[in-house]
């Protein structure tokens, strides 16, 4: 069974704390919910979360998209962001969990990532390191998000295919980005054979492409 | 004595005010003690009233904001118009009547849960659905049915009221504690921990589920003697298909095929065999007692729907949502399913016939778009050979247009017809005669080192072979005629519309050219097949040789794949007719095959929509015994097993014509996550005689 693999990788440090990180909860339920009704995405998808704060977990391991349950995601008191542990994470993921192409199996389709921080990265030396080594790496689209005021879109730039901004952090700005979330997945999951890269739905006003 | 006196005045002394006082309220209370617990109870049961009256106001309006917020049907996604508001029926299920789940208050009091509270717990309300549809027929507790019309409808009052929400899923048991012969406190704690540990993995509609609640915990039993204390869920489950069953070792073994979707929560209520005997003997002094009242947990649980509910059939000319009309065809159309059969008389001893079907992939139907696959089949029959019958050549085709590419179908199209058209016209009886008839010796010696070399010609042989018998030329010169046409049909298209790229007509193929040659064998004659084979998909042919000589092979039946399928770097990727590089004399004849095969049990031309699903990877679709498996047990098994299967495409008394309509049926399988187009096309002996011939 081929897969569409996608990885969210959430910033979970102490300025995500109170209202932005019950927005990111609610914000996945609605993604999973709509997700579910897509038939492609329930065919295909699978889904992994890799939260970063001082310290990086892989909250979900990669699991399809009918088995799924999300976790409780917290965010500590005071934590640094180390985006680039949680790339590295990513990676080794990559490595271990993406099933490719042989002439004994079919492979899973190239995997999706989401990226979402509200501040910048901490770990300057390992970020810079990660965004080398992820240039290496196939990925159908890694789209990055900074959300807030604090948020810098330039580390972002370094890694991502499009990165967006999120000017506010209330729970209906962030309900609005995981719902285009599940837009762009649905989209991704709807036409994994095609070989070229799509132009990716229209973002909502909130969300603003960086060029 | 003064001494003691005056210990004792010492002891009188001692006495305080505050004592004095105690002593007096503990004396009057002692002598008023009935009065008092009178007036307590009487305080305590208004307080509780009073709470409970605040609490069941308060649930009553989230009630209401949680029903306008659910108001929206599940399947259209549209809200649904306001219910009419009709007195809901008492439905009762004795054994778990009086439960409300409302909230996660793990003591509730049922005693005084209100009439109107206590009629919605059970009702049988399949979840998913607009329960006051479904309610007001159900029988009460007396096997009545109350009818929803006979409600008086005072229209100012009941108009806009939301619908009673559906009672969710509840599991609940009864259960023993001892330990050195007493009973256990600490156990309902146990069983919460357990509860909060369970993983309860996600369901899915109309399919097998299965959890095994474990509750083995040494002091404690679960009680089933008594068929009220077993084990048991509420009618929310058991309508959506759920069962449950106690197993050995306290484990509760909770299992069924979902018919709806949900997403929320699952209760357990669980209580001790104690209370439950309590409420029996309570219930038969006559009092209505329910038989659980205590211990709330819930855990989440998730039924998801079924993808198959989710996908959409769509015309691809038709009217959009927002009425809008469409037309995906473009200047290209193509039926959404076709099936044809056709038996052909070939000589006086041999007659085979050829089913073939297709149909429009989920995926394409999901959004309105036209089928890309396309079979195609013709038969020389003006040959006539040294014994007098018809043994012309006969070709058979499938294609698989390319999803991503827009006029994919027509490029199939093209490219089925014209490889026919091409070789049919080249492989004339005179070609036929100087290439393989007048040189017989040499073509047995081909087909006995190819029997010899279990069906592979050596090298040498090979390329002796295609010098001489020109194939390779003939078959070339077929391909790129294919080529040709498709690209003509782009640039006539270009003209109107000036993007258009001969990627746009992307195509697999894959075609075979097969004929009898009575002189082969030493007259017993024998088969001979040529393929070609560009992009992924199959073709085999299931030689039964073994069986009609009486079985002196190893392998009692032999397959031969009649090619090699094409797979990119990544999913999805292939290659296709239509790429230029292809159209080179070496591509072409490096695609060749050359098969001889006596006796053949079927010959199969399929395209990716039947491989993927049935063949996990490209080596597999190269793989023998994987397409014997596939034969035997998915496709023939398939007709046989299915309720509403085809076996009557193996039925030699039946039409070719009919057998195709079966085919179709049996394409409609379900496979998660392969939604392409699928056609098949199956050569198979027959002693089928057409009525009228």
């Amino acid at each position: 069974m081929r897969r569409l693999p996608i990885y969210l990788l959430i910033d979970t440090s102490g300025s995500m704390r109170g209202e932005p990180i019950v927005a990111v909860r609610s914000g996945l339920q609605s993604l999973l919910a709509s997700l579910k009704q897509n038939p492609y995405a329930l065919e295909t998808v699978a889904l992994s979360i890799i939260t970063f704060d001082g310290e990086v977990k892989n909250l979900v391991p990669l699991t399809a998209l009918e088995d799924f349950q999300i976790p409780y995601i917290d965010a500590p008191e005071t934590g640094a962001t180390n985006l680039g542990e949680a790339l590295e994470m990513l990676l080794q993921k990559y490595d271990t969990e993406i099933v490719k192409t042989t002439p004994d199996r079919k492979g899973d389709w190239l995997p999706f990532t989401v990226v979402m921080t509200d501040g910048k990265p901490s770990d300057t030396l390992m970020f810079k390191n990660m965004c080398e080594k992820i240039k290496r790496y196939k990925f159908a689209r890694v789209v990055a998000c900074a959300a807030g005021p604090k948020a810098k879109t330039e580390p972002l730039q370094q890694f991502a295919d499009d990165v967006f901004t999120l000017d506010t952090m209330d729970s209906s700005t962030f309900s609005k980005f995981w719902q285009w979330v599940s837009t762009i997945v649905s989209q991704q999951s709807q036409n994994v054979d095609s070989t070229q890269k799509d132009e990716l739905p229209p973002p909502p006003e909130e969300i603003k492409l960086v060029l | 004595m003064n001494e003691q006196q005056s210990a004792e005045q010492t002891v009188e002394t001692g006495y305080s005010p505050l004592h004095q006082l105690l002593t007096g309220i503990s004396d009057w209370i002692i002598s008023h003690q009935t009065a008092l617990q009178i007036a307590c109870a009487v305080f305590i049961l208004s307080a509780v009233f009073t709470l409970l009256y605040i609490f069941h106001k308060f649930r009553r309006r989230v009630n209401d904001m949680e029903d306008t917020r659910t108001n929206i049907d599940p399947h259209t996604g549209k809200t649904r118009p306001a219910v009419k508001s009709v007195e809901m029926p008492k439905v009762s299920n004795p054994d778990l009547d009086g439960f409300d789940t409302g909230t996660d208050t793990p003591f509730k009091n049922n005693e005084v849960v209100p009439e109107e509270e206590a009629a919605k717990i059970d009702s049988p309300v399949p979840l998913g659905t607009d329960n006051t549809a479904a309610a007001p027929s159900q029988p009460d507790d007396c096997g009545s049915v109350k009818e929803s019309s006979s409600v008086p409808e005072p229209v100012e009052t009941v108009v806009n009221e939301p619908p009673p929400k559906p009672t969710p899923p509840i599991i609940a048991f009864t259960f023993q504690t001892e330990r050195d012969g007493k009973p256990v406190s600490f156990i309902t704690n146990e069983i919460k921990k357990r509860i909060a540990d369970f993983q309860i993995p996600n369901a899915t509609v109309d399919t097998d589920y299965e959890f095994i609640f474990d509750f083995s915990i040494d002091e404690l039993k679960i009680v089933s003697e008594q068929p009220e204390a077993q084990p048991k869920i509420n009618s929310t489950l058991t309508d959506n298909g759920f069962s449950v069953e106690l197993l050995e070792g306290n484990r509760i073994r909770f299992y069924g095929k979902p018919k709806m979707d949900y997403n929320g929560k699952i209760y357990f209520l669980h209580q001790t065999a104690e209370a439950f005997q309590e409420k029996q003997s309570k219930r038969a002094e006559g009092q209505s007692e329910p038989l659980y009242n205590n211990f709330q947990d819930s855990k989440p649980f998730i039924i998801n729907a079924h993808p198959k509910s989710l996908w959409k059939d769509l015309p691809c000319v038709g009217t959009d949502e927002n009425g809008n009309p469409y037309d995906n065809y473009g200047d290209y159309e193509n039926a959404d399913s076709v099936s044809s059969g056709e038996v052909v008389s070939y000589t006086s001893a041999k007659s085979f016939e050829v089913i073939a079907a297709s149909i429009r992939g989920r995926s394409h139907a999901h959004v309105g778009k036209p089928r890309d696959d396309a079979y195609y089949y013709e038969f020389d029959g003006r040959q006539q050979t040294a014994d007098g019958s018809n043994a012309g050549w006969n070709f058979i085709t499938v294609a698989d247009g390319a999803g991503s590419a827009k006029h994919s179908r027509k490029g199939s199209e093209i490219a089925t017809r014209t490889i026919v058209q091409t070789l049919r016209s080249a492989l004339t009886a005179e070609f036929t005669k100087v290439i393989f008839t007048d040189r017989m010796e040499q073509i047995q010696r081909w087909k006995n080192e190819f029997a010899d070399a279990d069906g592979k010609l050596a090298p040498e042989t090979e390329k002796e072979f295609v010098e001489k018998s020109q194939l390779d030329k003939v078959l070339y010169i077929a391909v790129r005629e294919a080529f040709v046409k498709i690209h003509n049909e782009a640039e006539e298209y270009k003209k109107k519309h000036p993007d258009t790229k001969i990627n746009d007509y992307n195509t697999t193929l894959l075609a075979a050219a097969f004929r009898w040659f009575p002189e082969l064998n030493d007259g017993k004659g024998g088969w001979f097949i040529v393929s070609y084979w560009v992009g992924d998909g199959g073709a085999t042919i299931l030689d039964d040789t073994a069986d009609a000589v009486g079985g002196s092979r190893k392998t009692p039946r032999k397959v031969f794949v009649l090619g090699e399928p094409d797979g990119g770097e990544f999913a999805g990727q292939t290659r296709f007719l239509t790429m230029k590089e292809e159209i080179t004399e070496e591509k072409v004849r490096k695609r060749l095959r050359f098969t001889f095969c006596d006796s053949f049990e079927a010959m199969l031309l399929v395209t990716d929509g039947i491989t993927d699903p049935f063949f996990p990877s490209e080596a597999a679709v190269v793989d023998e015994p994987r397409w014997l498996e596939f034969y035997e047990k998915k496709f023939k098994g398939g007709c046989y097993e299915e309720p509403d299967g085809c076996k009557e495409i193996f039925d030699d008394t039946i039409d070719p014509q009919k057998k195709s309509e079966a085919l179709l049926k049996w394409l409609k399988f379900w496979s998660k996550g392969n939604h392409d187009d699928r056609t098949v096309l199956i050569v198979r002996p027959t002693t089928f005689v057409k009525p009228n011939n």
